[in-house]
């Protein structure tokens, strides 16, 4: 799934960020972005939102709930959560290889 | 806003434009975000698949063709109240008009067919517009219906709250040109009465200043029932 990630390009890291923010439960596009800036520290603009929320979608990573008024929740799918896991364990792993091989050049 | 979020391709329009106008309605875009509304709108024309998942025609709602008729019907009991005056009146002091209980008749029927349409509004899209809509829809509602039992005076409440429903729908409901015109008539139709009455009634044909006001309802009835719901189920998706 890592290369399926890959093919977002430019869409990857915000659809990763998206897929952490949708993993306590649906949100809509505001909240989202809200979420993601508070979690990441970065701004997510409403055209890479989007764009991200497309790519996922078609993916079937995400799905699309009922609209509340004209704000439509997100949620994350079976395939999601396990695509997110996945990533999530491969980031941990590559974190810790850099953080031993960090300490094994500083003592 | 909406001059941006044009460039992206229809498709895409259908299915996330009215969330993105939600989401731009609860933050306000800064220049960056504009920028990045222009480059998502250059990814989605250059990758139209990620829209192109079969849609069936969604399929126009029956409470908005219900509701634009009624709309419709409430600017054609205005212009036949308009007509009747301007064929019949002859202004105040020249004694009973013609056809007198035929216009109370159209007046009444009139102003309750635009009661009606408000209620409509109200009942369909009372989750839709902007919250100040709520106050207008019951300021129109109640100027029409005292309107309709012979408090002339009631239809600047009413007007009033016409201006305020149609500022409320603009851009969300209607498109912001119709908004902007039922608007612009709606207050060139006060201003012809005002000035019938600062005339001290003697100048009838003042009143066919109010005419375009009557094409407004109609063309805004039109607008509404031509209006398709936003998307209510998800895209097929493809699995990765």
């Amino acid at each position: 799934m890592a290369d399926g990630m890959l093919e977002f390009g430019r869409f990857a890291e915000p659809s990763l960020y998206i897929l952490v923010s949708l993993s306590d439960g649906p949100k809509h596009g505001y909240a989202i972005m809200i979420d993601v800036e508070g979690v990441s520290g970065l701004p997510l603009g409403p055209g890479t939102l989007y764009g991200a929320l497309a790519r996922l979608e078609r993916r079937g990573l995400i799905e699309a709930l009922e609209p509340e008024d004209r704000r439509r929740p997100y949620r994350l799918t079976g395939l999601g959560a396990a695509t997110l896991k996945t990533q999530l364990a491969g980031l941990a792993g590559f974190a810790r290889t850099g953080l031993d091989r960090l300490g094994g050049t500083t003592r | 806003m909406t001059r941006l979020i044009a460039l992206y391709p229809r498709a895409w329009r259908l299915r996330y434009e009215d969330e993105l106008l939600a989401l731009l309605a609860e933050r306000s875009p800064g220049p960056l975000d504009r920028l990045d509304i222009v480059r998502g709108a250059i990814d989605a024309r250059l990758h139209p698949e990620l829209t192109d998942a079969p849609q069936s025609p969604r399929p126009r709602s029956r409470a908005a063709v219900a509701t634009g008729a009624l709309v419709a019907s409430a600017g054609l009991g205005w212009l036949a109240w308009l007509g009747s005056i301007l064929m019949y009146f002859r202004g105040w002091g020249s004694g009973m008009p013609e056809h007198a209980d035929l216009m109370v008749l159209v007046a009444f029927l009139g102003f309750l067919a635009m009661s009606a349409a408000i209620a409509a509004i109200a009942a369909t899209f009372i989750d839709a517009i902007r919250p100040i809509g709520r106050l207008g829809l019951m300021l129109a509602a109640i100027g029409f219906v005292l309107t309709a039992i012979g408090g002339g005076l009631s239809i600047v409440v009413g007007f009033a709250g016409v201006i305020v429903v149609a500022w409320s729908m603009a851009g969300i409901i209607i498109p912001r040109w119709l908004a902007a015109g039922w608007i612009a008539t709606t207050l060139l139709a006060f201003l012809a009465m005002v000035m019938f009455v600062v005339g001290d009634g003697r100048d009838v044909g003042l009143l066919a200043l109010g005419i375009p006001c009557g094409i407004a309802w109609l063309l805004v009835g039109l607008a509404i029932a031509a209006r398709r719901p936003p998307l209510t189920a998800p895209l097929t998706a493809s699995p990765a």
